[in-house]
């Protein structure tokens, strides 16, 4: 069974068509990316993925794990199994970090009926994480992604990957603003997420994230719609010819 | 007001009362300056006269004299009460202060001693409380701890006279309440004191604090932290005002609300730089969210300059809790009763410091919770 399935999603932002009809199917275990140039509704996509108030599905279906997810709430699709790597995460003053992430863990373990992980343990596993990206542990203090830089947010977005261990993961352009250390830090992290089951879809406009992590297969996004797909070789096409054979 | 006063007055037994054709005289000027203010646009003066004149005591607590002692104005010679509680005009007074004084008849009086450090803890009861005059002596340093019982009805004033080089940690807190309760603190500052405000305040049936803050001494400073929020219903109304005296002197006030469904929520905070107060400092920042289409916030910073060469900012918001932030928490999880939970405590945390934190963040927490269990909007 496929973990991911879309079906001819057209969706509409403020009264406006993004998506007109797109199609996409998923299988476990597998590393997706998406690329296409500015406006074609790559983060359109991610944002209906993860269920943001305001992104209208006016026809299709959206099928995760088994289930048309259309109208679920952002909360439930997490706790099924979905995470959004944000392109730009917000800064929450007043949240710690370490509030939050227990929190975060706290009610996917409450869904999945699990019990819930102990405190000590879980700051262990947290510092560990936090390490492995090269994050100062005085981070999970601080409010969750406050005073944080580009390449900090990133990472942090990672370490909840991590740990939250969901299905799922959707990439939000999560190369921009970074360094070249910082994405090798990231791109390490994405690839000791992926397994045999846990599934990624990446969205980038360069080709260049996809030379950290390999995708088993590459789709180009335009005016709402896949118009190509194909394997690695595509982005490298892409690199070097551009978007416009595709989109003209 | 005035005839409520008088009704009242004409019906009271009062207790031999020092002064206390001094205390009338000032009740009647300062009462019929307030009612003509604007500062009570928004709240009735009569819902604080009291129906009866019960007279609380204060309990104080401090680490034992002579760490600081505490004393009755009417067992002390006295030429005046304005010698001890300030001299300021009729136009700024308090009517409802200067009406407890007359009821009470007292004072009470606590003096800490200079070259030291003091803890004092300050719990008004229910009723009209004994005025409390606290004198801080010079390089003295106070942490005070105010709390209220609040039921039905009270009322206190506290006035803080801070010696030169003395500093002064005032932290307080007035959970919500379904009570009218009326307050005063007035703090005057001598040269190079300092005085720091914490304060937590929920909401009342009618709630109304006074805070003035009058920087009397060359490079004193205040600094006014303090966070509130205001109960479906509840109604808090908070008029603070800086008054810059001297040269040098330095304010910074930080203030967040939150008003909940068809809470009242009224923020007046004045900034005044009187004349010969050069490089004056003076900054203050009101934010609050309005967390149901009915809550009613009403914020005013205000200044007044008289003196060029002085540094001042205010700015004040209403608003709403980010969207993008409920997602962030909704996305990794969090339902979104929860993630509104998390974000109004963070809001309030910002400007909840020190001692409070802790007592009043879980408070706010209560509240939050208890709303959300029976269904009232945050």
């Amino acid at each position: 069974m496929s973990l991911l399935e879309v079906r001819n999603l057209e969706v509409d932002v403020d009264g406006k068509r993004i998506l007109k009809g797109l199609n996409l199917t998923l299988e476990p275990g597998s590393v997706h990316a998406i690329m296409g140039p500015n406006g074609s509704g790559k983060s359109t996509l991610a944002n209906v993925l993860a269920g943001k108030p305001g992104y209208d599905i006016v026809s299709g279906e959206v099928i995760f794990d088994g289930n048309v997810v259309n109208e679920t709430e952002p909360e439930a699709l997490a706790q099924a199994g979905l995470f959004l790597a944000f392109q730009y995460p917000v800064e929450i003053p007043g949240v710690s970090n370490m509030e939050f992430l227990k929190a975060s863990l706290d009610n996917l373990h409450a869904a999945r009926g699990d019990a819930q992980p102990n405190a000590v343990e879980f700051m262990k596993t947290v510092r560990s994480i936090a390490a492995e990206l090269d994050l100062n542990p005085e981070f999970l203090k601080r409010g969750v992604n406050e005073g944080f830089s580009g390449g900090e947010k990133k990472r942090n977005e990672i370490l909840q990957l991590l740990l939250l261990q969901p299905k799922l993961a959707v990439l939000d352009e999560t190369d921009s603003g970074l360094d070249i250390d910082a994405l090798q830090v990231v791109a390490d992290g994405v690839n000791r997420f992926r397994s045999d089951t846990n599934t990624v879809l990446m969205i980038t406009h360069y080709q260049r994230l996809l030379n950290y992590i390999v995708p088993d297969a590459v789709h180009v996004l335009a005016d709402g719609v896949i118009v190509k797909s194909g394997g690695r070789e595509l982005a490298e096409e892409l690199e070097a010819r551009g978007y416009a054979w595709l989109t003209n | 007001m005035v005839d409520e006063l008088d009704t009242l007055l004409a019906q009271l037994e009062l207790p031999p009362l020092l002064l206390a054709d001094d205390v009338r005289a000032r009740l009647r000027a300062s009462s019929v300056a307030q009612t003509t203010r604007e500062s009570w646009k928004y709240t009735q003066l009569k819902k604080f006269v009291p129906n009866d004149v019960a007279v609380s005591e204060p309990t104080i607590s401090a680490d034992g004299p002579p760490a600081a002692v505490v004393s009755r104005l009417s067992t002390q010679p006295s030429d005046g009460l304005n010698r001890h509680l300030g001299d300021a005009d009729s136009s700024s007074r308090f009517p409802l202060a200067d009406l407890a004084l007359l009821i009470a008849g007292d004072c009470l009086i606590v003096d800490i001693p200079s070259d030291r450090e003091t803890d004092l803890s300050i719990t008004f009861h229910p009723g009209i409380n004994v005025p409390v005059l606290i004198r801080v002596a010079a390089r003295a340093t106070l942490r005070l701890q105010e709390t209220v019982v609040a039921s039905e009805f009270a009322n206190h004033s506290l006035y803080l006279l801070i010696d030169e080089d003395a500093s002064v940690e005032h932290a307080r807190t007035a959970f919500t309440s379904h009570c009218n309760h009326w307050s005063l603190s007035q703090a005057v500052l001598g040269v190079r004191s300092s005085y720091k405000l914490q304060q937590y305040l929920g909401g009342g049936n009618q709630r109304r604090y006074e805070t003035q803050i009058i920087l009397d001494g060359r490079e004193s400073n205040a600094s006014l932290t303090g966070a509130y929020r205001v109960h479906s219903g509840g109604h808090l109304d908070q008029q603070i005002t800086v008054e810059h005296r001297a040269p040098d002197t330095l304010s910074e006030q930080r203030f967040h609300g939150i008003g909940a469904g068809k809470g009242s929520a009224i923020f007046n905070g004045r900034i005044h730089i009187h004349p010969d107060s050069p490089r004056s400092n003076a900054q203050l920042s009101n934010r609050n969210l309005a967390l149901h289409p009915d809550a009613i916030i009403n914020t005013k910073p205000e200044l007044e300059i008289y003196t060029d060469d002085v540094k001042c900012a205010h700015g004040a918001t209403v608003g709403q809790l980010s969207a993008d932030s409920l997602f962030y928490l909704q996305s990794r999880g969090i339902a979104l009763p929860a993630a509104r939970q998390m974000l109004c405590r963070a809001f309030i945390r910002e400007c909840i410091e020190g001692p409070l934190a802790d007592i009043a963040s879980e408070a706010l927490l209560d509240e939050i919770t208890t709303a959300v269990a029976s269904n009232e909007s945050l």
